[in-house]
Order: C-alpha cells, then structure tokens, then sequence
C-alpha cells in the first residue's frame, strides 16, 4: 500500500510525496490500520470547517493499494475540530515523507 | 468622500454601496424606490457621523472620552500539543513571565501588534472596543501552521525539519490582522478577496515587526516569517514584499510561487482560489509605495491601507476596487494633487494594476 499526500500548509506552502507503508515505523503503521479506516477518513472527508478560520490547513491524501487492479482512495480534508485523529496521522506521514526527502535517518 | 471609521451602520454593512448601486441600475422600480432610499438614508448617516466625529479620531475615542484608557488585554493557553482549543491558561494580562519561552514571546509579539493598531490607527485592539487577544501556543503536535479561527489565535511548533516555530513577529502580527479583517468588514476568503486579506494581514505583520523595532521601510526586511525556516532548509522566510517569487526555494517546498505583476497572476482552484500566492501583487504594491514615500511605512502607506480596510466596504473587493480605493483615501487625506496619490498611483501601475 502506499501514500501519496499533499498538504497546503496554511501559509501558502505545499508539501507533497509519497510513501510505501512498508517504509514507515512500527508505530505510526499501527495508527494507520486503526484509524485509517474507509470509514473514518469517509467521516474526516465529510467534517465541515469553520467559515471563519483563516490561514487552515488543506490535505490531499490518495491510497493506492497493492493490487494493480484495486481503484485508490482519494480523500480531501481541512482542518475541522472533529477529524483531527486523521489529521495527526497525515502530519505523521508527511514528517516521515519530508525526513526521507532531506535525506534523515 | 472622507473616511468614516469603526463599524459602519447596518444597512452599510448588509449592503454594500456597489450593492445599492447595483440595485439602482438593474432592481425593478419598487428595488430601485428602496436603493435611493438606502443611499439617501446611508449618506445622511455618514454626513451626521463626520460632523460629529472629527477625521482623525475612530472607535478608540469614545472609550478615551470617558477617561478610560485603553489598554491590552492578553491571555495567552498551553494547547498541550493538543488539537483542543484554548488549552491550559498559562499567562494572563499583567501576569510575571512564566518558563516557557514561546508563551512570553507569544505575549511580547501580541503586545507589539497591539500597540501599533494602538498608536498609529487608535484602533483599541481587533475589534477597536478592547477585544481579549487570545492565543495558544504548541498547537497539535507537528503542526506546521498557524491561523485565526474567528475568535482566537493558533500556533503550531511546526515539525522540527521544515520549520522551527510559527511565533515570529510578522507571523503574530500577520494572525491578529485576520482578526482586524474580521472586524472591519471582512473579505471573502477566496480568489482577488482573499488575497486582499492575505495581503492585508502580511502587510500589518511586516508593520507590526517594523513599528516595534522602529524601523524605516528602507531598513525593514520586508519578509514574513523571517527565520521560522528550519536550518536545513534553503530559504528565508514565507513571503517577500520586497521580491514576492524569492524567499525560499528548496527540495521538499520547491520555489516559492508568488507573482509581483498581474502578468504573472495565477488562476488555480487551489488555496482558495491562490490567496496565499497573488497577495504577492498588492503586497509588492505597498512595499513600492513605501519605498516611494520613505520614512517609517506605518505612518503614510500603512494609514492609506487602514483606512481602505475601513472604508471600502465590499467584502468581495477585487485588486482594482482595493487600488481605486486606496487613490480615493489618499485623495482625502493627503489632497488630490499630493505626491501620496501621485505615488499610490504610480505602486499600482508598477504590478500591472489599472486604476
């Protein structure tokens, strides 16, 4: 399975890559097969943001599976007060894309 | 037309004069009939308001009048790396400085922004009636942002590899002036509007960071975000005024993508319509501008800018209406045939706005 992210920062910065599952810690795979379910990222998709918040976040998440044959997931998100369990994962995710990128160990 | 400041009347509010002109134009003769009305009713409302309010004075006034200063009133919350706002109160108005250096610098950059609304514009915090500033600090764990939610203020402490902190002078103020927006009338958050906002709270975050260290536009470095970067990254801040396309260009942010010219406008769906990245023209407008006219930015540049925000009313303002506005509140305050308008003028045409 793997990742591809985009996240609009809030500050005019995009942040984008993709990551294979295999290539994340223990840990944050855990979290993902608990939270990332169809149906929580279905719920964090559908959260609806505060009219008045300026400067939010924007995600841009597709999974695709590892079967050729399976169609990916492609998900939308802002940043909302009800989805924030999803959100911290993908901040996770872009943490690990980010580090592989500057060449972090 | 002078400068009418502070919250404006309600019909003024729900409709806006381009509105009523609207209405006036294309209504049917009953719509027609209310419009004159509206604009009769509206222009007798300001005309009692200038009689009765001298130029210079706004919302501040009143509470001066009755011999009670204003003053800041600050509290500022530990969110706990928490998503869960406010957080814990940690340092409230008038309180000692507390361990946590983000929670003191928090509270200094709000002080900062606070007193240039203060002293230059006598505007008594974001409301202009001595609004509570509330902030968090360590918002989410990783969380490279901050923001205005409406009511408060977050930031985030960013992930530690692309930035380092989101509590910068230009950045605080930057956040604050989403509330003045707010509180001035606002401006849709999408498309030429929203860039008008963006550019707005860049250009008072720049002028909040230059008012505190006293800085002229020549000595400013007219960046926002100067230093929030983290080490490995290659760039210097967030935004240029000065060279909007310049201030970072890295492997993992890529180039900084804002345009300086209406040539180089970009049409996206994006951002909400690219807010963050054509606020580069009307912000490239006000660095010119203030180059032009010298001295310290907030006092000529900075007041024609305030006062469009108070006075222009359209929420879903575009470059041109914003630019032609600045001209009309330059025209009154400074004379139609002064070097402030000729110079007004002159900034607009340089990033290919046409008056």
């Amino acid at each position: 399975m793997k990742f591809f992210l985009r996240v609009l920062t809030g500050q005019g910065i995009t942040l984008q890559g993709e990551i294979d599952l295999t290539d994340l810690p223990e840990e944050l795979v855990r979290r993902i097969q608990t939270t990332l379910t169809r149906k929580n990222l279905a719920a964090a998709a559908a959260a609806k943001p505060n009219p008045q918040m300026v400067d939010a976040s924007e995600y841009e998440l597709a999974i695709y599976p590892d079967n050729p044959n399976q169609k990916p997931q492609r998900y939308t998100f802002v940043d909302a007060d009800d989805n924030i369990d999803v959100l911290e994962i993908l901040d996770d995710i872009m943490h690990e894309i980010v580090r592989r990128k500057k060449g972090q160990s | 037309m002078k400068p009418h400041y502070g919250c404006c009347h309600p019909i003024q509010c729900i409709l806006p004069p381009h509105v009523v002109d609207a209405i006036k134009m294309r209504g049917d003769a009953d719509q027609r009939k209310m419009a004159e009305a509206l604009a009769k009713q509206a222009t007798e409302i300001r005309e009692e308001r200038e009689e009765a309010t001298p130029p210079d004075s706004f919302m501040g006034a009143p509470v001066l009048a009755m011999g009670v200063a204003p003053a800041v009133s600050r509290e500022v919350y530990d969110g706990g790396r928490r998503a869960s706002l406010p957080g814990t109160l940690v340092r409230s108005e008038g309180e000692d400085p507390v361990d946590d250096p983000v929670v003191n610098q928090v509270y200094d950059l709000t002080g900062d922004v606070y007193n240039l609304y203060l002293d230059v514009y006598r505007r008594n915090s974001l409301d202009g009636q001595g609004l509570l500033i509330v902030s968090t600090v360590h918002h989410r764990r990783r969380y490279n942002n901050a923001f205005w939610n409406g009511s408060q203020m977050a930031y985030g402490d960013g992930d530690g590899t692309l930035f380092q902190t989101f509590v910068e002078a230009s950045v605080v103020g930057h956040e604050l002036s989403h509330g003045v927006v707010q509180y001035s009338g606002g401006l849709a958050y999408k498309d030429q509007a929203g860039a008008l906002n963006e550019s707005f709270a860049d250009v008072f975050g720049s002028l909040s960071k230059q008012y505190a260290l006293r800085q002229t536009a020549a000595e400013a470095d007219w960046l926002i975000g100067q230093g929030i970067l983290g080490p490995d990254v290659h760039g210097l801040a967030l935004r240029s005024m000065k060279a909007p396309g310049t201030a970072y260009e890295d492997t993992v942010l890529g180039k900084d993508p804002q345009p300086y010219h209406m040539d180089f406008y970009l049409n996206t769906s994006s951002d909400n319509g690219g807010v963050h990245i054509n606020s580069g023209i009307p912000n490239h407008a006000f660095y010119l501008l203030s180059q032009y006219l010298g001295g310290y930015a907030w006092e000529k540049a900075g007041q024609i800018w305030y006062d469009t925000m108070q006075v222009i009313n359209n929420p879903l303002a575009t470059f041109n209406n914003w630019a032609d506005k600045t001209v009309e509140v330059a025209r009154e305050r400074f004379g139609a045939r002064s070097m402030e308008v000729a110079f007004t003028r002159r900034a607009w045409k340089l990033v290919g706005v046409d008056l």
